[in-house]
This record gives C-alpha cells, structure tokens and sequence, in this order.
C-alpha cells in the first residue's frame, strides 16, 4: 500500500513566496504564500555570502511551511515531496546529502522526505546583494553564537555563560512566526545587552505561511526544532562560527515519555542528543568542515540551569520568557496555560528558588478544568518510577527496559563527548536523581490549582511553606 | 524540549469494557490476563503485519546464528544498528512500528546482558503483545484519584500487578503463533478461565 503524500513545489524564496501544494490523498490543490523577513541576517562577519549557506537557509523555509501545512492523518508515515529551487543544485543533490537529510527529517517527524532542488532563477534576496554593498559592516565578530528561542532555558543559559565567560560575546539567532515571539525575544535580549554592555546582539528571521483554506495546519509539528538548528547553523557560519550553542536543560532535551503509552514522536526530539548529532554532520557535510550543534547543559536539570539568573539581579527576566506549547489568546488572560509539560517543568524549575511571578491561566486566572490535570499527573508519575528504578542496584539495566532508545542515546552522546558509555550512564543517573528530588521539595507547590483545584488556597498558604521547602533546597548546592 | 508533547487522556473504545472489568474486581487475575488479550488482538490488527515482519526481519537472523557468545554479541549489535532502517521501510501505523523497535531493542539489550532465551524471535514477538497492552491499556488508563465505582488508583494499580504474569503468559500465547506465521487476523485467544473471583484481606497479594 502506497503512503499518503503531499508535493510542495516552491518558487525561488524571497521576501513572498508563493508555492503549489498537492494532497494527492484527498486530491486538493492549492497555493500558499511563504513571507519572509531576514534582512536582520545583513550583517554578517563572512561576506560574500556562501551560496550553499543561503541555499541551508531556504531549505529550513521549505521544511517549516511543508511541515506545518502537512496535516497528517491515521498515524501513518507520509511521502513529503519538496521541489525547491537553489543556488547550488549540484551540492546539495549530491546522494550524501541528499540521504542524511532525508534520515534527519525521519528522526525528527517519522515521514518520509524527499527533495528535488531545481535552478534558481531569480537573483539572490536583499541580504545576499547588501552583503556586497556593505562589505565592512560588520564592526565585530562575536566569540559564540547561540539560538534564542525566547524561552526560560536559553535566557538561564546564556545568563550563566555570559557570568562565567566574562570576555565572550554572543551573537543569539531568533526563528520568529508570531509578533509575541518576537518582541519577547528582542526586549529581553535588549535587556541583557544593557546589563552586559555589547556582548549580547539578536537577529531574528521572520517566516509566516498563509494557507487558501484547503489546508488546515498540523498542529503537531515535529520539525520546529530541525528548522531552528539548520537556520541557527547558517547564521553561526555566517558569523565565522563553527559551533552552534543550544542552551536546554537535559530532563527537556531528552524528553523521556512520562508513561509508556506515550510512544515515539508523542514526545519531541527538538534538541535530543541525536538530534544534535545528526543536524551537526549534515551541516559539517555540505560546508565541508567540521561543525558542531553544541548543548553545554545536558547534564542539568531545568532547576540547576537557572541557579545563576534565579539568584541575580535579572531574576525577573525569567518570568518575562514564553515556555508554554499551547498558549491562550484571550484577552486579559495570561497567555501561558500554567499545565501543558513545558509549562509544569518550567513552573517546577522556578518554583526551587522562591515565587514564581509568571502568571499562568492556570492557577493564576482560574483553577483547572477536567483534563487539564492530565499532564502534571502523567509527569508525577515518570518520578515515582524513576524514583524506584535509581533505588535500586541494577539500575540501569531498568532504565533501559523502561526507556529502551536510552542505550542509543547514552552511545551517542559518549561519542559526541568523547567519553564513556559508563561515564555518561554515571551523569545521567545524577541527572534524574536531582530532577526526582527537585519534584519531592516543589510538588505541592506545583500541584496547587491542579491536583486539588483550590486556587484560593494558594494564596493563603503557598508562602509559608515555600519558604519552608526552599529552606530545605538551601541545603543542595550546584557548581555551574 | 517538551514541545507539544502529547499525552493520551483516555482509553480506545475496546479497551473500555476490560478497564470496566479491572475496576469493579469481580473477575480474577487469571480472567483478566485471559481478556485483556481480546482487545489487544484487536490492536495488533490495527498494527497489522508490518510491525510484526519488522520484528521477524530483527530477529531471525540473530535466532539462526550458533550459540558462539563473540559472534552472537556481534551479532546482536548488529541487528540494533539495522533497526532504524528497517523501521523505516515497514508499512502500517507509527505507533504500532515504534513499539515493536521497543520490543527488539529490549530483548536485544537482554541478550547482550546475557538474560536471553532460546528463541529471540518469540521472545521480541512476546515483547512486542505485552508492550501493546502497557502503551494501549495498562499506561492508559487515566490517572485519577476515583475511577469506575469510586475505586482509587492504588487498588488498580494492585489489580494491574496481579493480572500481569497472566498477560505476559498469554502473550507468548499469541506470540508463538506470530512466530509460526499466523496472520495477525486470525489470531486464537488463549483457553477461556472459568473461575469469578473477588479478592478479599485474607488473600495473599504479594
């Protein structure tokens, strides 16, 4: 039986692209409009831009529009056809690249992809001819580069990196698809820049799909994460940059499933170690040297990550970040639901070092609804379990029974470390040891408004006995 | 990062009437283990024939090798390197293929830690029935303080673990017939268990 399939055939990318759609499934046909908005990309440290790099960027515009207008259906894999105009057709044809690529979108989606890249026609975007034109703009390069996502983990790790390096100079990249986004993106990096003077520079590309109304979006997309490190990777080239920083805790990073009904993709690899991997040797392929997508805090917990902000002068700036999957747009609400996973690791994380000012929907505007509950209940449970399994002797090897992909990802991450397998099993057991005892000191803070449905009830008692917890977490210190 | 990680809120329509069962605690372990193998027949259709010819295409190999420890090791390391491709090629719904990834990688982690039977294929296969019944029911079932009949979640929990060594023994039911080459439609329910039970505080539960 042959998979369902969709075609997307790209005109050259520019600032508005239109593309044809098929569905040969349903049969529908119909055209979408891609805009893009990378000018903050003209002033870059190599000039003139590499074509190959230009032609990485348009192919993460292609996978973000395909994947989001690709609405799948029956849980089966799909045939997803990309024909996309380059500028280096022969390059990026190539078997090679043409297979890792493929493999890496399978990884990260569970379709299969394929890609016919066509000439382009048309002469290059603003930012490919401006590089020309202003040739010596670039009045410095930075020392690192780091995605910025607008989240809680990257601002706590850029935090601490810019503490700990006190020379360095980041230059962060910011995938933008709406306005919130983006604006909190920029005034929080405006703020660090102006507590850490001219080591914190943004540039953000801005991509925004409108569909005819054939196509409804998928709603899961699996692949915002490959589109962010192949972008965050083309502008760390562009940069003079070799490695691509990605700040994420390692509980987020690996993101076990918290139940075994949870199965494959439920769970997003958005930046597993593999994931990493993957994504670093096909960049590493088509620029034809060694370049690395690199996370510094895979051995931290989200709490452990944001020890540094939390107890800074910027510690407000935590509340100011977006962690929420599914945020809500009514007026006068808050916009982040306070129990989606991304949500309840985040309210976890701050909930260790005092009141976490973030407003959630959820206690903050209301208490939860039947349902809602489901994800903190299904996280609790993954703790107990882990708590069992670190309990006992043979440890690992109920580990792996539970999470049986661990014994891939614990080779994989030894080979990119360049240590042992027994050594990072050790960093992982100290990983979810911390992660399980950081829940037995903020459950019940975290449970409030959920478990119980007493918001009033949070107001009343919540301070004394965070203070009480947080005494006890007083206890534990972290070497960052 | 979590990023719209989805989590199953509710049981599929066939699994409704064993949790029924497991709550109201009429039926005993033995009955349970025997019934839960209906919807999960029913489940290994919906998965149909890819998930279980990935999992013969995983392991015979390895099943047909001598019992010479340096080769086998080989072999099994092997045979882990080629799920993914193999994965990929299988047709049929995700969930269905992932699990039976799952259950080869865990009886190829067994037999590299030296914890294998005679007959890897069954045993993936029987891995493979057990983990559907864990992803589709038992870690389905929705967590909450009352279910059916005001029955709270320690006691289901206790019903779960009681009932499991007939599920496992069921599934190598089913499994050998897989092995044999049995369609995945025609699959024969074990023998029906006769006994109505209802625990009570005298019984011994561990």
């Amino acid at each position: 039986m042959l998979s369902p399939k969709y075609t997307f055939k790209f005109s050259d990318i520019n600032a508005i692209t239109p593309v044809n759609v098929w569905d040969h499934h349903s049969g529908a046909h119909g055209f979408l409009h891609v805009s893009l908005d990378d000018t903050q990309l003209n002033n870059v440290f190599v000039h003139p831009i590499p074509p190959h790099i230009v032609d990485l960027v348009d192919l993460g515009i292609a996978i973000f529009t395909a994947d989001r207008v690709a609405h799948r259906h029956n849980d089966v894999i799909y045939r997803i056809e990309i024909v996309l105009p380059v500028r280096c057709p022969d390059v990026l044809s190539r078997e090679e690249f043409r297979d890792q690529l493929s493999d890496l979108l399978y990884w990260y989606t569970g379709d299969d992809w394929s890609f016919d890249f066509e000439s382009r026609k048309s002469a290059g975007r603003e930012m490919e001819l401006q590089r020309r034109l202003l040739k010596d703009a670039a009045s410095s390069f930075p020392d690192a580069v780091a995605l910025w996502s607008g989240g809680l983990d990257s601002l706590a790790g850029l935090y601490a990196r810019l503490v700990s390096s006190i020379n360095t100079c980041f230059f962060l990249f910011g995938l933008v698809n709406n306005p919130l986004i983006r604006g909190t993106q920029r005034q929080i990096a405006d703020e660090l820049n102006s507590y850490f003077p001219g080591r914190v520079r943004l540039s953000q590309i801005v991509v925004r799909t409108s569909a005819d109304g054939r196509f409804t979006a998928n709603r899961r997309p699996r692949s915002r994460g490959v589109v962010f490190l192949l972008l965050g990777a083309a502008f760390a080239y562009l940069q003079g940059q070799r490695i691509l920083n990605v700040f994420e805790n390692g509980i987020g990073a690996l993101n076990l499933p918290f139940r075994r009904s949870e199965v494959g993709l439920d769970h997003a690899r958005s930046v597993h170690p593999q994931s990493l991997l993957y994504a670093s040797n096909l960049v590493s392929y088509l620029i034809n040297e060694r370049f690395s997508v690199s996370n510094p805090f895979l051995f931290y917990t989200k709490g452990q990550l944001c020890q540094e902000l939390a107890r800074s002068r910027l510690a407000d700036l935590a509340f100011r970040t977006v962690s929420c999957d599914s945020r809500h747009r009514q007026k006068d609400c808050p916009a982040q639901c306070g129990y989606c996973s991304s949500c309840l690791l985040r309210r976890q994380a701050l909930s260790i070092y005092g009141d976490d000012k973030t407003l959630y929907v959820v206690p903050n505007d209301r208490i939860s609804r039947t349902g809602e509950d489901t994800h903190l209940l299904a996280m609790l449970s993954q703790v107990d379990r882990l708590c069992t399994i670190f309990a006992s002797v043979d440890w690992w090897q109920r580990l792996v029974t539970e999470y049986p992909t661990l014994v891939e990802t614990v080779e994989c991450i030894a080979h990119c470390e360049r240590t042992s397998v027994e050594a990072v099993k050790q960093k992982l057991h100290d990983l979810y040891n911390r992660y399980t005892h950081e829940w037995s000191i903020v459950r019940p803070i975290v449970g409030r408004g959920l478990l119980d449905g007493t918001v009033s009830y949070i107001s009343e008692n919540v301070e004394g006995d965070r203070r009480e917890e947080t005494d006890l977490w007083s206890t534990i210190s972290f070497n960052l | 990062m979590p990023d719209g990680d989805k989590v199953h809120k509710h049981l599929a329509g066939p699994y409704q009437q064993l949790y029924k069962q497991v709550c109201e605690g009429q039926d005993c372990p033995e009955k349970l283990g025997r019934d839960a193998m209906r919807p999960v027949r029913r489940s290994l259709e919906h998965y149909g024939d890819g998930p279980i010819a990935l999992v013969k295409h995983v392991m015979t190999p390895i099943d047909r090798l001598p019992k010479e420890p340096i080769l086998r090791r080989l072999a099994l390391e092997k045979a882990r390197g080629t799920i993914p491709s193999i994965a990929r090629a299988a047709q049929g719904p995700k969930r269905g293929i992932e699990l039976a990834t799952d259950a080869c990688r865990q009886v190829i982690q067994d037999a590299c830690e030296g914890r294998d039977g005679d007959h890897l294929l069954k045993d993936a296969l029987s891995r493979y029935v057990i983990d559907i019944y864990r992803a589709d029911f038992e870690e389905r079932i929705p967590l909450s303080r009352a279910h059916d009949r005001g029955v709270d979640q320690a006691t289901i929990d206790m019903r779960l673990d009681l009932a499991r060594p007939y599920v496992e023994q069921n599934a190598m039911v089913l499994a050998v017939q897989l092995t044999k080459g049995c369609d995945v439609r025609k699959l024969r329910l074990p023998r029906q268990a006769s006994l109505s039970y209802r625990a009570t505080l005298n019984d011994n539960l561990l």
